[in-house]
């Protein structure tokens, strides 16, 4: 039985990790739009890392330029940025995700 | 064996390791013709820092590549760049937006007929709800 | 002997939370609308793997606390990278922030928003939690 349990832990524990670092939400200002008069506009940047050696942070701003792409002419209010890290074998991948709601 | 070891030694000062630390994204404007940029930076020796002054300066900067508009769609980006052993370390921070030129922002908050101009104010009474 | 269960409890029970994050927005207050706060909170399960492997030593012999240790050291090798709280198993807990916001005010007019990112912290578990608070804005008598 202590086998087995120790086993089950093993995998759940294994399994892939990932860390949240920060969650920011922007102003809805000027637009004040309901979600029905919008369009959900979403982007990602991703960079994999072996034990941190990366000279730069390049894929915020793939990030940035994805959703100004996607709502081209229009504003994009309530913006979410969230970055976070999915752990690794001696080494990780950041993310850095962004959606907001595109109004015309 | 003297170049290969400045050069292995070079090669191991000037590495450096970038990470962020946060980020942050205003709304974005759909008027995207002028951008705005500035970039403000610290040195750090063995972590002796006494003050974060450098930052100050970074709002001054956007203020005056959009002297009549509003600096929006503003990605702020902190980042930490390590140099050779985490001895030494750049503290950066970037921040790209947009200037939206007045005329254009009174246009999209629909005033009524008749409302005097108002160039220059972006005060919280005036937004469209 | 009931103490020591009380403090073992309270011990056990106690957390403490830590802030990594904390942004505050645009703030608008009108006299013809009322504010109506409203707060989000997103939770996930953290776990500490050093720390549950300190815990199962106490009840371990010598060649079991060595292999606890062994255990908990390969596994750190696979779950390398910058962390802020303790890991989690999930990886997009927060992705739905938008939505939640826009259950809370259908509207759209929403000032004054806080984003917090903090952890709570358990012995070996800890809450990473995403916690969201605002006001929407509704026109009176509408």
């Amino acid at each position: 039985m202590f086998r087995v349990t120790l086993a089950l832990f093993l995998v759940f524990a294994t399994g892939c990790t990932h860390s949240l670092h920060m969650a920011h939400v922007s102003d809805f200002s000027p637009a004040f739009k309901p979600y029905s008069s919008g369009e959900l506009v979403k982007s990602q940047g991703e960079q994999f890392t072996v034990m941190g050696f990366v000279t730069e942070t390049e894929y915020v701003d793939v990030a940035y330029k994805k959703l100004l792409s996607s709502c081209s002419g229009g504003t994009v209010q309530g913006i979410t940025t969230q970055y976070s890290t999915s752990h690794g074998f001696f080494s990780w991948t950041n993310y850095v995700e962004m959606q907001g709601l595109c109004v015309r | 064996m003297f170049r290969s070891s400045v050069l292995l030694i070079s090669v191991l000062f000037l590495t450096s390791c970038a990470s962020i630390n946060s980020l942050s994204l205003t709304p974005i404007p759909p008027e995207r013709t002028h951008q705005v940029r500035t970039e403000k930076s610290k040195m750090i020796f063995l972590g002796f820092n006494f003050d974060n002054d450098f930052v100050d300066s970074a709002v001054d900067d956007l203020k005056t590549q959009c002297p009549n508009g509003k600096v929006s769609g503003l990605l702020t980006k902190d980042e930490n760049i390590n140099y050779f052993l985490y001895f030494v370390w750049k503290k950066q921070i970037t921040a790209t937006g947009f200037c939206v030129p007045n005329s254009t922002a009174s246009v999209n908050k629909k005033k009524p007929r008749g409302t005097a101009s108002t160039e220059g104010s972006t005060s919280a009474s005036e937004t469209e709800l | 002997m009931r103490n020591k269960f009380l403090l073992s409890s309270v011990l056990t029970l106690c957390s403490c939370a830590q802030l990594h994050h904390v942004q505050i927005g645009e703030v608008i207050s009108r006299p013809d609308y009322v504010q109506k706060p409203f707060d989000i909170k997103i939770s996930e399960t953290g776990i500490n793997i050093g720390e549950a492997a300190d815990t199962a030593k106490i009840f371990m012999n010598k060649e079991g606390q060595k292999q606890a240790n062994d255990i908990a050291s390969a596994i750190a090798l696979f779950q390398m990278g910058p962390r802020t709280g303790n890991p989690v198993y999930v990886k997009d807990y927060a992705k739905n922030l938008i939505q939640l916001i826009y259950e809370k005010c259908p509207s759209g007019k929403v000032t004054g928003l806080m984003s917090i990112r903090e952890t709570r912290k358990y012995p070996v578990v800890s809450g990473e939690i995403v916690k969201l608070t605002g006001y929407c804005l509704i026109k009176k008598g509408g």
